[in-house]
Parts: structure tokens; sequence; C-alpha cells
């Protein structure tokens, strides 16, 4: 008797259960609503959720007024090591959009997305951006094994720092913008093409993007054929914007912490002979610390370059010993570290690396 | 692989032409274009300034021809790069076919430890002694995948050992998580609903595996009243978000219905008399890397069978130049309530604990256990324990411990304990729980 009241009271327990959840849910619009009645009614902005703040402002670039935009790591924080709180959970619990760089940067992504228990962003909906798709990536292993540390399987996922990559995960975050949002559609497909555009200015300066046009340059610059063709075009002289900015980087060998700076070195030209780390995520040993004291010395390293971030005592033990800059920069966006927007990042990149090294001391 | 690219080639090499056919269309309209330098046009008989502006204009559209042609030519290498680049990612893809099988993670929890004086298993005199020995006490093989839209599975097996050599198989957990049903547009509040096997959400040591643990072993107080491993149970549970005061805190709610017995609280009560669970947690982000946690959870099986919880844990982790320092500090504290003949009817327990990481690898932490025998709360035992754990990588740690009981039971009384701990992972690692650092 004791036992069948019992499963009573526990069965009542259960359909409660479900009844409170239910009862706090609050209203709910499902998705095709938003794109049902776009004039009539004003709608409120798609919530977009991205992992890393970059993204956001990717996002926001491209969604503009119709779109409020959020992110869950700080643009101090080690994008590989975010700790998914319940807060971060809270704030993916309402997204419309999650946005992830992917390529297993943030593994801790899908524990807040799984946490949330919302399900218009998990794997395989609408309402999941995997920004990097299309990228090719650089550092793909030929051989996969934790013996190399914490090695990327998909290639290295620090994708947003070549320009000509930001263009293709704005077209990603866009393209998805597009599919939950239709009537805004066109809004959207010329917000990224402005976005587009200023970064074409930004990379090679306004006058060769109207002499040569933004997507004849970007596949000159992605083939590493640019710099040939616009000598024998004899434009060289109309290169402006951040790569002629850059141009005293070409071939100068730069020590960097982590693998974080390969697609800009390769986009800007300039050289990673060796890194702090002994392998991805592993801190480095005395050991190590000589053999980049070594080559720096060897090879006549000015500057040694890593996110603001990373643990600077290696990196200021080497700066004192070759009388290298230590240069520890934001690598994501955010006021609070001088960076608002990608395109101030960039230039903060370039300027800070260009004056490093051509600076006579 | 890509037959339509490979088309497209001769065809954009066609293309290569129709500079040719621009160039007769601008020559059509030279005629005028000689009007705009102010010669006077006379087919039948041209001018000699006339000739010469033709021939500079076709001087000027060779050079352009020429320079379209180059272009092409950029293009087109261009293009076959990117195929090329194509081919090698689409043959990757192929050989890695096996996507949908679940990610299957490994881990090992391997024991030494020595004591001064003789340890039997369960504290049984007539048991195996387990003093001054190695033991791989556990292998862990967990599988997880998606298994549909609307539903995540998760399988852990594990080979545990008490004594060296003797490993007994069990699934730890076994459950589905369902996100969403196909009958609703979303998930009311954020619920997440669990069926199957697996470590009910009652405090915050419980829902922590052996190898994610920042101690060696399981507190006392928790073994004294959920079991030596935790409580673990078949049954339903579901967890949502309830509305917060703040921005920068969340109210989580956690209900749950389980079998009945297999608890040291409950050990006569049979499984179709089912034990009910409810939790709620409070988690405050304190901005600055700093949060605090507070959990209040109850279980109760039968009538007579109760214990209540009490979890709060504190966390500093900085961010920018101090990714690698953090402080915790934590407790537990249960509270029985219980009408058994042969059972105390409110026995007490608790611990404190506490861990500083000193840099990315190494972590000093300590933790003081209190627990009193359910059969008689005045028998009570203390446990003082310290720890320092290294890490090589997250993959693999290891971690020496020291531990000091006083007990009125005679066995664990002035009981000093070394432990060396060692920890490996290997497969698709699952994310940590985030408050142990990593």
């Amino acid at each position: 008797m004791q036992s069948r009241n019992s499963l009573r009271h526990s069965l009542l327990l259960a359909a409660l259960l479900l009844g409170a959840g239910t009862a706090l849910a609050g209203p709910h619009l499902p998705e095709g609503e938003r794109t049902a009645e776009p004039a009539a009614v004003p709608v409120a902005p798609l919530k977009i959720l991205t992992t890393l703040p970059v993204l956001a402002d990717l996002a926001k670039q491209v969604g503009g007024e119709f779109v409020s935009v959020d992110s869950l790591a700080l643009p101090n924080q080690d994008p590989h090591y975010v700790q998914p709180t319940p807060i971060l959970m809270k704030k993916a619990r309402d997204a419309d959009l999650f946005v992830e760089c992917g390529l297993q940067l943030e593994l801790w992504g899908e524990k807040v997305v799984s946490g949330s228990g919302n399900p218009k962003i998990q794997i395989g909906q609408p309402g999941r951006v995997i920004a990097s798709t299309g990228v090719q990536t650089l550092e793909l292993p030929t051989v996969l094994s934790r013996e190399w540390g914490d090695v990327h399987p998909y290639g290295n996922p620090h994708v947003w720092l070549d320009p000509l990559n930001a263009k293709i995960l704005a077209g990603n975050i866009a393209t998805a913008l597009e599919e939950l949002d239709g009537a805004h559609k066109q809004t959207y497909e010329d917000n990224l093409a402005d976005f587009r555009h200023r970064i074409d200015v930004a990379l090679y300066g306004a006058e060769l993007v109207d002499e040569v046009g933004g997507r004849k340059l970007d596949r000159l610059a992605k083939g590493g054929r640019l710099s040939d063709y616009l000598e024998h075009r004899e434009l060289t002289e109309m290169l402006g914007g951040w790569l002629a900015k850059a141009a005293p980087l070409a071939g100068r060998p730069i020590v960097t912490y982590h693998k974080t700076f390969i697609y800009l070195a390769t986009r800007f030209g300039f050289t990673i002979p060796i890194e702090i780390e002994e392998k991805p995520g592993i801190p480095p040993s005395a050991k190590q610390r000589d053999r980049v004291l070594g080559v720096m010395r060897e090879q006549g390293v000015r500057t040694i370059l890593q996110a603001i971030y990373h643990d600077r005592t290696a990196g200021t033990y080497l700066a004192q010993k070759t009388g290298a800059h230590l240069l520890s920069l934001p690598i994501d966006v955010g006021e609070s570290v001088g960076v608002p927007d990608y395109f101030a990042m960039m230039d903060n990149l370039i300027t800070r690396l260009v004056e490093s090294e051509t600076r006579k001391d | 692989m890509f037959p339509s690219i490979r088309w497209a080639l001769p065809a954009g090499i066609g293309l290569l032409a129709i500079p040719c056919q621009t160039n007769a269309q601008d020559s059509q309209t030279l005629p005028s274009a000689s009007q705009e330098v102010g010669v006077e046009s006379d087919s039948s008989n041209p001018s000699q300034a006339t000739i010469q502006d033709i021939l500079r204009r076709l001087e000027k559209l060779e050079q352009s021809r020429s320079d379209d042609r180059d272009d092409f030519e950029f293009e087109l290498e261009g293009i076959e790069e990117d195929l090329s680049r194509l081919e090698a990612k689409g043959a990757v893809t192929t050989q890695r076919s096996n996507v949908f099988n679940p990610g299957l993670t490994v881990f090992g929890n391997f024991l030494m430890r020595s004591d001064d004086q003789p340890v039997h298993l369960d504290g049984d005199p007539s048991a195996p002694r387990i003093d001054d020995q190695f033991n791989l006490r556990e292998m862990e093989v967990d599988y997880r995948a998606a298994i549909d839209p609307w539903t995540d599975g998760v399988l852990i097996g594990t080979y545990e050992s008490e004594t060296p050599g003797d490993a007994n198989s069990t699934i730890e957990e076994g459950y589905v998580v369902v996100k969403k049903l196909p009958i609703l547009d979303s998930a009311p509040a954020g619920l997440k609903l669990k069926l199957g096997r697996f470590r009910p959400g009652f405090g915050r040591f419980n829902q922590i595996h052996l190898h994610d643990l920042p101690q060696p072993s399981y507190p006392e107080a928790l073994g004294t009243f959920l079991g030596p491993e935790g409580y673990i149970r078949d049954g339903m549970e579901g967890q949502f978000f309830l509305p917060s005061p703040t921005e920068s805190q969340t109210m989580e709610a956690t209900l749950g219905l389980f079998d009945g017995g297999e608890l040291p609280i409950a050990p006569l009560e049979s499984a179709s008399n089912l034990s009910v669970l409810g939790r709620v947690k409070w988690f405050d982000d304190l901005g600055q890397g700093k949060d605090l946690e507070v959990g209040l959870s109850g279980l109760q099986n039968g009538s007579d069978h109760r214990v209540y919880g009490l979890d709060a844990t504190y966390k500093w982790k900085p961010y920018q130049g101090g990714e690698w320092k953090s402080f915790l500090i934590g407790g537990e504290l249960f509270q029985a309530d219980l009408s058994e003949a042969g059972l105390d009817s409110s026995p007490l327990g608790y611990y404190l604990w506490s861990q500083y990481q000193f840099d990315k690898n190494l972590y000093v932490g300590v933790r003081y256990d209190h627990s009193e025998d359910l059969a008689d709360s005045s028998m009570r035992t203390d446990t003082y324990g310290a720890y320092v754990t290294f890490y090589t990588t997250e993959f693999f740690r290891m971690r020496l411990g020291l531990e000091h009981s006083t007990s009125d039971f005679s066995e664990l009384d002035g009981r000093n304990t070394v432990l060396l701990e060692t920890n490996f992972i290997f497969g698709s690692h699952p994310v940590e729980p985030y408050w142990v650092n990593r």
C-alpha cells in the first residue's frame, strides 16, 4: 500500500515537472512566423549568440539593425578554455542563432548549447552556424595524435586573422540570417557586400580596388600571385591598405607563443620560424626556451608576438635575452581591449608589428 | 571528380576569344573616335592623322587584349590550384567515413596507496586488505553521440577494481537526453529530460565522475549518505531554468524519479518503491572571473528515508594575463531524516575543500571531511587531506595526497595514508566540468 502511494506521489511529481516546465516556457514564436509578416508587425531583432566577440562583430556588421548580438567569451579570454557556466547556458537559452568558429576551437561551446536546452541552436539546425565552413585551413595535420599536443584535426582554427577569411565567415553568417529571416534578405546581402568592400579597401587600398576589383584581387592574393600581377600590370604603386603598410614585414622572422598567427603571417608575408610553446597547448620547458633563444639569435628575430591572454613569462625572458620586442596584442574584438571592431583589431596588429620591425633601437 | 569544373576549363579558355570580338566591335566605332580628336574623316582617302590615330588605337587595343589574356591565365591557374586542393580535400573526407560513430573516450585511474596500519575492504576485517597496494581501480569507456534531432545518447561502461586484478564491469551511466519533443517546437524553460541510468543531480560531487574529482576519492561524508562511489540509479530527471533575479544570476531546478533502494540511508527499500529527488541551484556571476554557486538538494525514498544537502562553491579565475591562476573553495552538508529501526534519526556529514592553481599545470588543495555513522551518530570520523596535482596536459595527471583520519572506529582512528593517483585519458575527451579549472 505504501509502495502504491509512493508511486502515485512520484507520478504526480513527474506530471508537475513537465507542467512546471511548460508554464515557465512563456510565449513562443515559431521560427516560421518571424518571416511571415515582416512589414506589418514590428518584429524583435534576431538574437545572435556567438562564441567569440570577433564573430559577434562580424554578425553585427552583416545583421545591422535587425539583429541583437552577444558573445560568450570575453576578448581577453583564451578561446580554447572558456568555462561553460550556467550564465552562458542562460544566454544561449533564447538565442535564434548560435555562431561558432568551429574547427574544434570552442569545444566548450557544445556544452553551453546542450546545457541551454535550446533546440533551435543544436547541431544541424538552421540556428547553428559553423562560421569557418569553406575556409581553406592551414596546418592541416597529416598525423592525428595527442603526441603532437592540442592538435586541431581540421587545421589551425585562428582563421579570422586573415581578412580574406573574415569575408567568408561573414558570408556564412549572412547565409544563415537570410535563411532564418528571409524578409530582410536583401539587407543582409547589401550589408555583406558593404562589409566585403570595406575589407577590400582596408586590405588593398581604395584605388587598387577600383582599378582591378576586389574579387580578382582576392583570387590573386589567395593564390600568392598578387605581387607578380601588380608588377606585370605596373600597378604596384597603387597598392594601399594593410598590405602596403605591412610591406616591411615581408620575409621577416617573427616568433609567436602559440600557433595563433599563421593566417596573419601567410597574408602579410612574415615567417614564424618557431613557437615558444613546445607543442600546441604545452608550456615551454627550459630546454625549449633555449631552443627558441638559439633560433632568435640565428635569424635575427626582432619581434615576439603573442595573444593578450597568453602567459608572458617566457616571452619576457626571451625579449630580455635578445633585445627583441614582446608584443602582447588582442586577437579578438572589444572596447575593453582597445579594439572595438574587426578593422581596429587588424589595424592594431599590423601597425604594432610594423612599428616593432622598423623601430631603430 | 569535378566534371563540371573540368568542362568549364575549356570553356574558360574559349573566353579568351572575347577580347578579339571586343576589338572588332571597338574598330567599328573608330570613325567616331577620330572625330573626337577633331580630324576630318574621309572613308575613301583617310588622312595621315587618321591613320596614325587608328594605329594608336590598335596598339592600345592589342595591349588591352594582352592584359586580358594575362588576367585569364591568372584566373585559370587559380582555378586549377583550387581544383587540386578540392580533390585533396575530397580524398580526406572519403577516408573519414566513420563520422557517425559515437565519440569514444577512455579514462584510466591508477592508485598507489600506502598506509601505516592495516586497511580492509569496506572496513570489514574479514574482507581482503587493500593497504600498501597498487591498483588500477577504474577504467571507464565513454561513448556519446546524437541519436536523432531530438535526443543525445551517452553510455559509460566501467571496469572497477577494489582489489588489484579483481575487476567488475558495470554500466555506470547509460541514458538519453531529450532536448526537444517532436510535439513541441521548443523545450519549455530549457527543459532537458534525462532517461536511463545516471548520476542523479544531488549536490555537487555526486554528479562528478571519479576521474574529474579535485581529490583522489569521494568524500567520506558523501559515501556515508549516498554510497562509496556516489548515488547512481535508474530513473528519469528533468532540469529546467527558473526565473532569475538578475542578468548575472541563474536559477535552475532539477526534479527526478528513481528506482528505490541501493542507498545507504534506505538499504532495505525495494526498487519499485521509487525515490524522489529535487534540487534548486543558484549561480551568481560576480564578475572579473569570480562566481558563486549554491545548491539545495533533497532525496526521499519511501516515507521514512530522507536526506537533504546544501552545497556551495566559490571560484576565482582571472582572465587576461592570469589565465593559469585560480582559487576554489567549497563545501557540502548532508543531513538525514530517518525513521527505520537500526538507523539513527538524524546523522550529519559534511566536507570542506579548497584548491589553488599556481600555474598551468600545478594545483594544491586541501579537504576536511566529517561524517557520522548512520546507525549511531555518536560514532564519528574526521579526515584531513592535502593534495598536490600536476597535469602534463589535460589528458594526463598525477596527484599526490596525504590523509590523516581520526575516528571512533578503531580501524580508522589514527590512520595515515599516502596516495599517488594517476589519471589518463585518450580519445575524444569531453570538456571537463566547468569548475575544475582546465
